[in-house]
């Protein structure tokens, strides 16, 4: 199988800060990728760099086989992208919005396109400025179809709608987009999103590829081990695999990627009273990746050690 | 593709070239004093009923053209760029499957026959009055309309611009006004300065066009659209 997108040390600087660090990404035709991370990970600043709209500082990337620095326009119009917020111009109606897109594409699928817009309801007269956030994403999904596309780029694809419109909009656009041998990558940082339309995912952390695998096998990898000292937990060494290790009152929560022996005689040496292995969704999975150190204030931390003493 | 293109240029700034159309047909007409109403406060001294003034020598019609058209210029020049920026629509328009070169080749185009369609007729408008005989007693040629259509084709100039403060990115006011400081200076030289031969102009309005446009080409090539 080929590969849609390869990205090979790619590299962005804003300023001093490294915002996409040495990106290696093989994202293979056909399948659905979906790129996590926190706000300002540089997911938004990947996509815009597939994409020919931010220049790389290092690094190369080939889409659809052809270096994306010299896209040529045949091959841009092989890829669709959903920026985020939907950007359209808000003087259009619908209607002029798909006579301004229609020229420029080929393989423009008029018919595909007054479907989705009859499925949603949207009148062509309409303007796009009396539009609702969710109705200026059903739109420009339209849009982004219509030309038949072999790559979908979507970059926060559900953001700013409320949670009816999301899951409206995410259930038609895995209905609309996949279709056989169609690649999407899309961005999100809502978890459940994910979970629900990708096989593979990619989680970005300060710039840096922390995660490439099926999602699935995130999901059943990353493991948290509570342990229980009865008094002030001591500190765990650092060891591969391990992503963190916080105190809570009298535990201490590990956060292990695919827990083994080395781990166990880690654990074994600090002789805790008891042990607990719980399984993560991709959520907690994905917050345990990517929080960093920083927990809830510690106010809360010392309100449960309280219950906990009262309770004894 | 780029009548789609033209035509979404053209119906952007449909409104501020309207703006100053108007604008400009009141100048022109409290010259020829079609409006008689129109108070002499306006600082226009008129041609037709209170006239006296011979038509493209006085510095009245000059003055008027040369502050709408720079105004309008400005005007078009940032909203065209201004405008994609703050509704993030350069990320839709340079994801089309067309070169940014292109792109910004056809915006250019728009912008400035929309500044000339806007500009234009109202001194032409003008210049057929003045060469229409009995409407004014004073001499006319039309040479004599030479010098607006210098300041309209200098204001081009202004134009090009607010077209590059808007696109280039900048960290503060002084240094994205720049393009627009550098670009004031040979359209107030050419206002200003009596200069030997009628192409001498030309030649700096050209030359100073071209390059800004070697600017915007090169800003639309480097830079990042976030």
């Amino acid at each position: 199988m080929s590969d849609a997108i390869v990205t090979q040390r790619l590299t962005k600087y804003y300023g001093r800060q490294r915002v996409v660090d040495t990106l290696d990404l093989r994202i293979p035709c056909g399948s659905v990728y979906g790129l996590l991370g926190r706000n300002g990970a540089g997911k938004s600043t990947t996509i815009k760099m597939l994409l020919g709209l931010v220049h790389p500082d290092r690094g190369r990337i080939d889409l659809l086989g052809e270096d994306a620095a010299a896209l040529a326009p045949a091959t841009r119009a092989r890829i669709a992208y959903l920026a985020e917020g939907h950007p359209l111009y808000r003087w259009m109606t619908i209607g002029q919005a798909v006579r301004f897109a229609r020229p420029f594409y080929p393989h423009w699928n008029g018919a595909l396109v007054e479907q989705i817009l009859d499925h949603f309801e949207l009148p062509q007269k309409k303007r796009i400025r009396h539009l609702s956030r969710g109705q200026r994403a059903q739109v420009a999904l339209a849009l982004a179809v219509a030309p038949d596309p072999e790559l979908l780029i979507l970059d926060d694809p559900t953001i700013g709608l409320d949670t009816v419109v999301r899951r409206d909009f995410l259930e038609s656009m895995i209905q609309i987009i996949q279709r056989r041998g169609r690649t999407i990558l899309f961005s999100s940082h809502i978890l459940s999103d994910v979970e629900r339309v990708a096989d593979r995912i990619g989680v970005l952390v300060d710039g840096v590829l922390r995660v490439d695998c099926p999602t699935d096998e995130f999901k059943q990898s990353v493991k948290k081990i509570v342990l229980e000292f009865g008094r002030t937990p001591p500190e765990f060494p650092a060891c591969p695999g391990l992503i963190g290790a916080r105190p809570v009152g009298t535990r201490l929560e590990l956060t292990v990627v695919k827990p083994n022996d080395e781990h166990q005689q880690q654990i074994d040496r600090l002789q805790p009273r008891s042990q607990e292995v719980l399984d993560l969704n991709l959520e907690d999975a994905f917050i345990e990746y990517t929080r960093g150190p920083r927990r809830a204030l510690p106010v809360f931390g010392g309100e449960a050690e309280h219950v906990e003493s009262v309770g004894v | 593709m780029w009548k789609a293109l033209a035509f979404k240029e053209a119906r952007e700034n449909l409104w501020i070239g309207a703006a100053g159309l108007a604008i400009l047909l009141f100048v022109v007409a409290n010259q020829i004093g079609w409006d008689d109403s129109l108070p002499a406060s306006y600082g226009f001294s008129s041609f037709g009923t209170a006239g006296g003034q011979i038509p493209f020598v006085s510095d009245d019609f000059g003055i008027g053209v040369a502050a709408v058209a720079a105004l309008l210029a400005v005007a078009l020049g940032f909203h065209q760029t201004l405008g994609e920026t703050v509704h993030g629509t350069y990320l839709l328009l340079f994801h089309l499957p067309v070169s940014r070169r292109r792109l910004v080749w056809v915006k250019l185009a728009a912008g400035l026959a929309v500044y000339a369609a806007c500009t234009v007729p109202p001194v032409l408008l003008f210049a057929i009055w003045a060469a229409t005989p009995g409407t004014h007693a004073s001499p006319f040629e039309w040479s004599m309309t030479w010098p607006v259509w210098r300041i309209l084709l200098s204001m081009t100039m202004l134009y090009l611009a607010a077209f590059l403060c808007g696109l280039r990115p900048a960290r503060w006011f002084g240094s994205r006004l720049l393009p627009l400081v550098v670009g004031a200076m040979p359209t107030f030289l050419l206002l200003e300065a009596p200069l030997p031969w009628w192409w001498l102009p030309v030649l700096i309005t050209v030359v100073v066009d071209g390059v800004f446009l070697g600017c915007i080409q090169h800003v639309v090539r480097v830079r990042d659209f976030s």
